[in-house]
């Protein structure tokens, strides 16, 4: 399928442990453990998963922000784990990042006109006086006044540091954002806005989206696609109707029925998961999800089941789907 | 601002005279006076009453203190109750030394720990990493005069290759051996010292700069420096070590005071004529104007210093304003 | 009958070969007088302490006075056997009462600065400290002067309360220069700046002082005596003996005068070739004091079994590694009125102790612990902490009391609660620390019963074991009166025969420190405390 903006083949990235006298690796985090997907031109694609089950790691290999252990991640028909510095620096311009936290996320002792125009500077589109109208520009972009600019990030609310990060993104006219649960650290009554905001932007500059969240309800909302990670593992990926209408997997259906209805009078059944998550430390054989699933069978403790396309576009890791 | 930079003035004086009946009254009340420590035993009972008459010794706490104070506010910090100079210039003459020997070790704390720790940091687990953790522990561990005496033995004594104490040779000027003997003299006498006291904290410098490099380059905004494509150089330097850097400055700013406190261990292991000598033999001595004048120094120096920390996050810091 | 100078001379002669006996031999510098001594060259000492004035009469430290003793003189100087010989003065007689004595003093004398010296300044001098104002410890020492006349500009009569044999001794003090400290009042004296750069009449001028580094003289070309011949000499000040030890070794400095005993042997094997190694005899002893109304210290039976009972020989040789000598007696073999043999020596004999335990009534009880009258035998020791030389003894001696049957307790003070709390107020059991005596032997302070305690319970001498023996008192005012040397002698040999006897301390033992002088430094007297005549000794390189 060379048709993908992105593709993502058998990623894995594996954080050593260290422990005794020496810091010697004692053992390996599986954080991600094999994943493979892939995201068209112009669509949004949605990562969900509990905490710890890979999702922002996933995307931060793609990045390479964090440098993978294997796999390949193709971009614009390109392996770009083969690029060296240079080129990598390059090809930054083409994909970009929005983090959760709106505070960690700026360099509080830079102003925003610097955070912002900083990567023009780098990439030598445009300086000076050019470069601050472009920056400007930006802010109106995400909605923003242009004098804010001279402003620290300290001086805004989370929501408009939010703006700010994703104009900064935005800068260098990038094909993909990697939205890191962009709208988690925010107060619900901003998450809409900046959702839309991220929406209005998508359709102007054409932009294609992953975007990671830790609950089904912020995906259904931007996503075309969504796929579900459970302990490194991509469990079920599916189109956004269908995934939501017909889960495959136990676990999918797990999350969907933790969603809350806004409608009082409307009773659902909610599927409590019993137990924690395992450690990825050490990972259960078999199923990763049958320590919690309520139908695993023998079948489910023994091998590891593959990812598996149902019907068109709906793939599932699943024995029993 | 301004209007902040007053208040504090005005709220050190309080905190001074609070500071200075503390420690008057605990110098006071801990056991011997000049007399007694000065005649040890060669006096009877009956001259050393005496003696401390004559010194107005005799009287009772709180008129010693304001007669003191009544000096002091006029600018006189009296004279030392041993050798009846004056206390103002018995301390100016000695801390030139004071200075001269810890702003060097500092120069080469900071020159040193500051990139040591980076590195550390950025090579966290590496083999440098794990032998500078170690010599970190060790630096801490074995007291400074034990290194010192090791020093003076082998590049003093066995090979002969430094001076073993003092600050230059007696005698030895730039009037009688030129500019650049003189100066080769002087730096050989302090290579000890500073190595000495340089071994024992820079090792610790260059861990808290570690930790806070490590704490900075774990940071969001340092990943997006790096997505928006910027050369790793630019990353370290301008986004990870300047905010790293943050501590590490307002570290200084509470080490000043101690640059003007001077070292007694190394200073008496070097014969190094400075503060930290007079102020241990005037604490055994019990000659209380020097040991006031010395701890009023301090308190003044550690107030200052405080506050100019405080000026300083302003400064390094734009989310911090006061008012 | 006036004793003149002559007589006194040839007592002092007949009694300095009688004692070569006993007391250290003074040094020959190298065989006679040798053809030629150098003018010239330097010589480098270590110092430890930081001295505090330079002022004679103000001074009370050692570190002050190595320096003053080279820049001041005083009337009579100490020579190798601790006797008084001339110095300012050219000689001296008693009146036959004792009551009026007569200086004649040297007319060649000349101050650093040129001015000449005069009876005039050692008035000055004695008047300063009997002035009410005067802020030094030497006034208990010149109370017995009435009256310093001057006769002309050359004579000096000093006039006494009552005869005061002592005095002499304290006419050591160096005089310092009227025309300089009248500019200051005398409770004002330490401010002057004399203090700080001193005048004097030695054979040696100050240059400077740099606090805390070195202070350097210079020879006095216009010095009255013999030399000096080295030009300069420096003291280097050195914050740590260990440091001030390389020092030596490496050749930074000529002469140190305490070696710790442990590093002697190495430095001693490494130094052999240029350095000469002698022991310097300390006119002090340590001790333990017993205070003598404490119900198990009062019994004299048992202060002579802890005599007997303490290795105090074993303390000298391993603590002190033999550098040092086992007392006996409250007088050094440095003195000239040392009684030597006639004293009871008290060898460790732990049966003999146990002996006159049990003659004492003190029966060994089920836990070994002696016991009398329901009162178990415990002693508790203070001393003073930091001082490792005698905290070693301590545990020896609390290791042999043990095996006598008697508990020990040693409690370490730091040295100003110890004066405040306890010495000061005369208030403990026993004590342990070290007298440094003066070339008098006198010792009147310590062991009188009018130096005991007053009616108040002020500790009026330096009696705080408050030993009280009728006889003593006796013979110590007349130690004090009789101007005779050797009828003195005689009189002190009887007050250590008493004091051996019925003993209010446990006298331990007195070091003779390890000093090393380099070969190059010729003529070197070595006293009967260490090295004498500075001005005297050269240079050969």
């Amino acid at each position: 399928m060379s048709d993908y903006l992105l593709e993502v083949k058998d990623l894995k990235k594996y954080f050593p442990v260290r422990g005794g006298v020496f810091s010697k690796v004692t053992n390996w985090v599986k954080a991600v453990d094999g994943v493979s997907f892939g995201i068209y031109p112009g669509e949004t694609l949605g990562l969900v998963g509990e905490s710890g089950c890979g999702k922002t790691t996933t995307g931060r290999c793609i990045l390479r922000l964090l440098e993978p252990t294997s796999g390949e991640v193709v971009f614009g028909g390109q392996n770009i784990l083969e690029l060296d510095r240079r080129q990598m620096r390059k090809i930054r311009k083409e994909m970009q990042i929005i983090f959760q936290d709106p505070y960690g996320s700026l360099n509080a002792r830079m102003t925003v006109g610097d955070i912002i125009g900083e990567a023009f500077t780098v990439h030598g589109l445009a300086k000076g006086k050019e470069r601050a109208e472009k920056v400007q520009e930006l802010l109106k972009v995400v909605g923003l006044d242009p004098y804010h600019s001279r402003r620290y990030p300290h001086e805004f609310s989370g929501g408009q540091r939010q703006r700010i990060g994703i104009a900064r993104a935005l800068a260098l006219r990038p094909k993909l954002i990697v939205c890191d649960e962009p709208v988690s650290a925010l107060d619900v009554s901003i998450q809409s806005q900046i959702l839309n905001l991220l929406e209005d932007l998508q359709e102007e500059f054409g932009l294609t989206y992953l975007f990671i969240a830790h609950n089904l309800s912020v995906v259904q909302h931007i996503s075309d696609r969504v796929g579900v990670m459970y302990l490194g593992h991509l469990v079920e990926l599916a189109p956004k109707d269908r995934l939501y209408s017909s889960p495959k997997h136990p676990y999918t259906v797990a999350l969907l029925s933790a969603i809350p209805v806004p409608d009082p009078d409307m009773r659902k059944k909610r599927i409590l998961l019993e137990g924690d998550v395992p450690s990825p430390l050490n990972p259960p054989s078999g199923c990763p999800f049958h320590t919690r699933c309520p139908k695993a069978g023998a079948e489910c403790r023994e091998s590891r089941p593959e990812l598996r396309e149902l019907s068109p576009g709906h793939f599932v890791a699943c024995h029993l789907a | 601002m301004r209007s902040y930079i007053i208040r504090r003035i005005l709220q050190m004086i309080p905190l001074l005279i609070g500071i200075s009946i503390v420690n008057f009254t605990i110098m006071h009340l801990a056991p011997g006076d000049p007399v007694d420590l000065l005649v040890e035993r060669n006096a009877t009972a009956e001259e050393r009453a005496r003696i401390k008459e004559l010194y107005g010794l005799n009287d009772p706490l709180p008129v010693q203190y304001f007669r003191w104070l009544g000096h002091v506010l006029k600018g006189d910090f009296g004279k030392s109750f041993v050798d009846g100079q004056s206390v103002s210039k018995t301390i100016l003459e000695r801390l030139p030394y004071t200075l001269y020997l810890n702003f060097l070790i500092m120069v080469v704390i900071y020159l040193i720990a500051v990139p040591v720790g980076i590195i550390s940091a950025l090579k966290q687990y590496s083999k440098f990493d794990h032998i500078m953790t170690t010599l970190a522990f060790l630096g801490q561990a074995i007291p400074s005069f034990w290194i010192g005496l090791i020093l003076i033995y082998f590049f003093g004594l066995k090979l002969d290759w430094l001076p073993i104490s003092g600050v230059g040779t007696i005698g030895l000027s730039v009037k009688t051996a030129g500019f650049w003997a003189t100066f080769a003299d002087r730096a050989a006498h302090v290579v000890m010292p500073v190595a000495v006291v340089a071994f024992g904290s820079l090792t610790g410098v260059a861990r808290y700069m570690r930790s806070s490099m490590l704490e900075v380059i774990r940071q969001d905004y340092v990943r997006t420096a790096r997505a928006k494509g910027l050369p790793e150089k630019v990353v370290i330097v301008k986004h990870a070590l300047r905010n790293a850097l943050l501590p590490i400055v307002t570290l200084l700013g509470s080490e000043l005071p101690l640059l003007f406190g001077g070292m007694v261990v190394i200073e008496s292991i070097f014969s190094w004529p400075g503060i930290g000598l007079l102020s241990i033999r005037a604490i055994l001595q019990r000659d209380y104007q020097i040991v006031m004048a010395i701890n009023m120094m301090g308190a003044v120096l550690m107030v200052l210093g405080n506050f100019l920390a405080d000026l300083l996050y302003v400064v390094v810091d734009p989310r911090i304003k006061y008012s | 009958m006036r004793k003149s100078l002559a007589v006194v001379m040839v007592s002092l002669l007949a009694l300095a070969l009688v004692l070569s006996a006993c007391g250290p031999k003074p040094e020959q510098p190298n065989g006679g007088e040798p053809k030629t001594k150098t003018v010239g060259g330097q010589l480098v000492l270590g110092l430890t302490g930081n001295p505090v004035t330079f002022n004679p009469i103000l001074s009370t430290d050692t570190t002050s006075g190595a320096i003053i003793g080279r820049v001041f003189n005083g009337l009579v100087r100490v020579n190798e056997t601790m006797e008084l010989v001339p110095d300012l003065a050219e000689s001296w007689e008693f009146s036959p009462d004792g009551l009026t004595w007569t200086f004649k003093l040297r007319e060649d004398v000349v101050w650093h600065d040129g001015t000449p010296f005069t009876a005039a300044d050692v008035k000055y001098t004695y008047d300063a400290i009997k002035h009410p104002d005067y802020a030094g410890v030497r006034k208990t020492d010149f109370k017995p002067i009435k009256e310093v006349e001057t006769q002309g500009d050359y004579t000096v009569i000093l006039h006494l309360e009552e005869p005061y044999a002592p005095l002499l001794s304290k006419l050591t003090i160096g005089i310092i220069p009227k025309h300089i400290f009248e500019t200051t009042s005398i409770k004002d004296m330490k401010e002057n700046p004399a203090c700080m750069q001193p005048i004097g009449t030695g054979p040696y001028k100050f240059v400077k002082w740099e606090k805390d580094q070195y202070i350097m003289v210079e020879a006095n070309p216009d010095y009255y005596g013999e030399g000096p011949y080295i030009q300069t000499v420096i003291w280097k000040f050195y914050g740590d003996n260990q440091v001030m030890l390389a020092a030596l070794e490496k050749g930074d400095i000529d002469y140190m005068g305490a070696i710790p005993p442990d590093d002697v042997e190495r430095v001693q094997q490494a130094l052999a070739s240029t350095h000469e190694f002698k022991q310097i005899p300390q006119n002090g002893y340590t001790y333990i004091g017993l205070k003598q109304t404490d119900p198990i210290l009062k019994d004299k039976l048992v202060r002579q079994a802890l005599m007997y009972g303490t290795n105090r020989a074993q303390i000298v040789e391993e603590v002190l590694r033999g550098y040092g000598d086992v007392m006996h007696a409250n007088l050094t073999p440095s003195s000239w009125a040392y009684a030597g043999d006639v004293l009871n020596p008290y060898e460790y004999n732990p049966e003999k102790a146990k002996e006159l335990l049990d003659e004492a009534g003190w029966k060994v009880g089920a836990d070994g612990i002696r016991e009398k009258d329901g009162q178990k035998m415990n002693v508790k020791i203070l001393t003073s902490t930091g001082n490792k030389i005698l905290e070693s003894a301590l545990l020896i001696t609390q290791q042999n009391w043990k095996e006598l049957g008697i508990n020990a307790v040693v409690e370490y003070i730091e040295w100003s609660v110890l004066c405040a709390q306890y010495l000061d107020v005369a208030k403990f059991q026993a004590y342990a620390l070290g007298w440094s005596l003066g070339v008098d032997p006198d010792c009147y302070l310590y062991f009188h019963s009018s130096a005991a305690v007053d009616e108040n319970g002020q500790l009026v001498g330096f009696n705080d074991v408050e030993f009280k023996n009728a006889e003593l008192d006796e013979l110590l005012e007349r130690g004090r009166t009789e101007m005779d040397k050797e009828t003195r002698k005689q009189i002190y040999v009887e007050i250590q025969k008493i004091i051996n006897e019925e003993l209010p301390y446990v006298f331990l033992y007195r070091n003779n420190t390890p000093a090393a002088m380099h070969k190059k430094v010729k003529g070197v007297v070595w006293g009967a405390t260490g090295p004498l005549y500075p001005e005297k000794w050269w240079i050969e390189e």
